[in-house]
């Protein structure tokens, strides 16, 4: 395409053992919304960062307007018109749109003083030119998050960007929201602007996008004209046909005790009349895109987070957990999604971390018995083939398949019967996820109720029995033994 | 197996190279060389005397800084217990002509749970941050210091009350008695008991402390209450010591807790405590006030020094850990 904008060719990303990008070419054309779209892992993030300058390439070249670029830092790619609307949108939360656009480049006059009514001069010249407004004198912190997005936009465009990239977007807006942005993004594109779109949201890029790229495990598969294919085919794409991860069988029990119901369930308007029932036996599956509204499932199974209307209902019982205490106390263990935040004790040895939460049983009096402690963590470590010097250890210094072990042994110590993995293979390697994935059948086999929540679409079909999966707070499919497959669930949690 | 027996006597051996290693012991042998120049400059330094009136002046901040440890540890730290420990002293001689000696100590007692309990409720139930809240708290206690006192200072100890100051059991002063026997109380407590682990667990990481099911709230609000009833001990002490309650008694000493308890080598950023090095850090401050007494360089220049002191070790502490 001659009228193209950007143009990368050939880029290649190798990291310690895996190649995260291989020999990828995108192009974008003035004007052009292009999607770009693929499963977790299958490179977007770092195509976009090594645009951005975060990343430097291993090989390929990036050319701007048909001139090679040369971009190795941030500071690069922004200079020449590379915009990046980050989906966290970091922004300043106590200070206002204006100071936060110009901020690290203010205007001053004498003294050093900031020169309000210049910034102000030229943040309504900006608006103006791209028909965009909103009050410059609000606090990010009382914007809504589509109102911060805007801020980014304008914040990428007052630096002149000619390529703006958005990563995930429209994952935190409802629905008038995403309409709004939508506007906007054509407004600019009529002004000449070009956008790369990174989504998960196939449905969407048949709204906005003009073309669609597909990676996948690192490689371009294909880019299609919007017009020209059909969201089924790109989802196809999407998924292909690699070689399979090796699952455990699925034996969960068909038809066995109920054990944990969730009956209607509303959270604010962010959990909208969401049931399920987790049987002894089985593994549950729950997935959904980021902000699909999982983790407020899992925190309120585990007593973090109040619900207004439903019913929880433990062995056919009503019942009202209103703390992680009380939840282990009756047999629900959490491995939290945040390994590192919010699942280990880093700085602390593996022992201690496997005990946390049974530390009562491995000491019924007050003072800790040692040795009992590091014999019950050898056991784990040979249990859990955890890969480490020795149980004392410090849980930092593992990686990252060890340290998930590490807080799987926490949970086994607890005699729990209804756990709880919240994206238990996050940031691990193959080996290890299979190592888990056979675990957590055995543990079903044994009676264990498993609910399994993942993002990975594979790794649900794969190993749930039954799946749910959740789209902005409401279900959109419950798949039993016989339905659940990739395809079913990525339609289902990406396409309306 | 003997392979084994081996490579476990080896993961003591390390265990043990480890735990004497500069980077954990960096204070304790501060603290014996020092006392090694002490004791070759000076003939007063080690009589039995001399030390032992180093202990019974280091006793006060010494209580003091056991609970600051304990705060520390779990990440928080309060900021009103040097005030509160002078509060103790007037509350009790106010009460003693009114209800007698034993319920007076008692209500004193009584009061430092109490002052726990809310600090610790603002804290972790409303979730405003310790250093605003015990700022408060530090604040309303002189204050109230003030009003009982209206300013004066106030006499009239009684002979039990001076027991707490000189008393003495087997020829041991009851100070030094309090100070060492709730470090080794403290020691055992924050590093071989359950409350312990769950104290540092919860100043590892607050947020996986409460998913693996412990009561964060309630422990944290207990330390600050063990942290209060320390602060009432080292006020007992005090007012035992100098038979007096003045309105600014004990005002300040809190920084000295903090200081002992960081040059200890406990994080305020939680998650590490020892109440042990928390003691030798308290005597070794005390030794240096008193080393320049002893060798005529004058007590103002000691201030000085424990800045410098507290800065290097932390600064020591901090560069190790971010090399490892």
């Amino acid at each position: 395409m001659s009228r193209s904008i950007l143009e990368m060719r050939g880029i290649t990303k190798i990291f310690p053992g895996v190649v995260a990008l291989d020999e990828v070419d995108l192009d974008v054309a003035r004007g052009e919304v292009h999607a770009v779209v693929g499963e977790n892992g299958a490179g977007k993030s770092t195509l976009m960062k090594i645009l951005s300058g975060a990343y430097e390439r291993d090989a390929g070249s990036i050319f701007l307007n048909g001139q090679p670029a040369d971009i190795s830092a941030p500071a690069d790619a922004i200079r020449q018109g590379i915009g990046i609307v980050y989906q966290d949108l970091p922004l300043v939360p106590s200070l206002t749109v204006l100071a936060n656009i110009y901020l690290g480049r203010e205007e001053t006059g004498r003294l050093g003083r900031i020169d309000r009514a210049r910034h102000l001069s030229r943040y309504e010249r900006l608006c103006d030119s791209f028909g965009i407004y909103l009050p410059p004198d609000s606090r990010i912190r009382d914007l809504t998050v589509a109102e911060r997005q805007l801020v980014e936009i304008l914040k990428v465009l007052d630096r002149d960007a000619q390529v703006i990239v958005m990563d995930e977007p429209t994952a935190t807006l409802d629905q008038n929201a995403k309409q709004a942005l939508f506007q906007t993004v054509r407004q600019l594109q009529a002004a000449g602007k070009s956008f790369i779109f990174i989504t998960h949201f196939i449905d969407e890029i048949f709204e906005i996008a003009d073309r669609v790229t597909v990676l996948k495990d690192g490689c371009r598969v294909d880019t299609l004209e919007i017009d020209q294919t059909r969201p089924q085919e790109v989802v196809a794409l999407m998924i292909g046909h690699s070689p399979r991860e090796m699952f455990p069988d699925k034996t969960g029990a068909a038809s066995s005790t109920p054990i944990l119901q969730l009956r209607g369930i509303w959270i604010n308007a962010r959990i909208r009349d969401f049931s399920m029932t987790l049987h002894q036996g089985e593994i549950l599956g729950l997935t959904g895109l980021v902000g699909s509204g999982c983790s407020d499932i899992v925190n309120l199974i585990i007593g973090n987070l109040a619900y207004d209307r439903g019913a929880v209902l433990l062995d056919g019982a009503p019942t009202r957990i209103s703390s992680p205490y009380e939840a282990i106390k009756r047999g629900i263990c959490l491995l939290p999604s945040d390994r590192k935040g919010s699942g280990l004790l880093l700085d602390f040895e593996l022992a201690k971390n496997v005990s946390l939460s049974s530390i009562e049983k491995i000491s019924p009096r007050q003072v800790i018995q040692f040795q009992r402690e590091r014999r019950i963590a050898a056991q784990f470590i040979e249990k859990l083939r955890i890969v480490t010097p020795s149980a004392r250890q410090r849980v930092r210094n593992l990686s990252g398949g060890n340290q998930q072990k590490v807080v799987l042994a926490r949970m086994l110590r607890t005699d729990a019967r209804i756990l709880i993995l919240d994206e238990p293979t996050q940031g691990i390697d193959v080996r290890a996820k299979e190592e888990i994935f056979l675990l957590m059948r055995q543990l079903a086999d044994q009676g264990k109720a498993i609910l399994f929540i993942s993002s990975e679409f594979k790794e649900i079909a794969g190993v749930a029995d039954r799946g749910i999966v959740l789209r902005n707070g409401a279900i959109t499919a419950a798949l039993d033994r016989n339905d659940i497959s990739e395809t079913r669930l990525v339609a289902a949690a990406t396409m309306l | 197996m003997t392979i084994k027996r081996q490579q476990e006597a080896q993961g003591r051996l390390s265990a043990l190279v480890k735990a004497l290693s500069l980077q954990n012991m960096a204070i304790v042998y501060v603290f014996i060389i020092l006392c090694i120049v002490l004791a070759l400059s000076s003939d007063a330094f080690l009589r039995p005397r001399n030390i032992i009136n180093i202990i019974r002046q280091a006793s006060v901040v010494g209580v003091l800084a056991i609970g600051m440890t304990f705060l520390l540890s779990t990440a928080q730290f309060d900021l009103a217990v040097g005030a509160q420990a002078g509060f103790t002293g007037v509350v009790i001689l106010l009460l003693i002509p009114v209800i007698g000696f034993i319920p007076a100590l008692l209500s004193s007692l009584g009061i430092a749970v109490l002052i726990g309990l809310i600090t610790g409720a603002i804290i972790t139930k409303i979730g405003v941050n310790s250093l605003v809240t015990t700022l408060g708290t530090l604040s309303i206690i002189k204050g109230l210091l003030l009003v009982l006192t209206d300013g004066r200072i106030l006499r009239g100890a009684t002979p039990e009350l001076r027991w707490f100051g000189s008393g003495e059991i087997l020829s041991i002063p009851f100070p030094v008695i309090a100070f060492l026997g709730l470090g080794i109380l403290g020691e055992f407590v924050l590093n071989y008991t359950r409350y312990g682990r769950y104290l540092l667990a919860i100043g590892g990481n607050r947020e996986a402390s409460k998913l693996a099911g412990l009561r964060v709230d309630e422990i944290i609000i207990s330390a600050f209450v063990l942290s209060s009833i320390c602060a009432t001990i080292g006020g007992i002490i005090l007012l035992g010591r100098i038979y007096s309650a003045s309105p600014l008694g004990g005002v300040g000493t809190e920084f000295i807790a903090i200081t002992a308890a960081v040059l200890g080598g406990t994080s305020i950023f939680g998650g590490e405590g020892s109440v042990w090095k928390t003691v030798v850090a308290v005597l070794l401050l005390q030794v240096l006030g008193n080393g320049f007494n002893l060798l005529n360089i004058g007590a103002n220049y000691q201030e000085l020094i424990q800045g410098f002191i507290m800065i290097g070790a932390v600064a020591l502490y901090t560069y190790q850990r971010r090399r490892q």
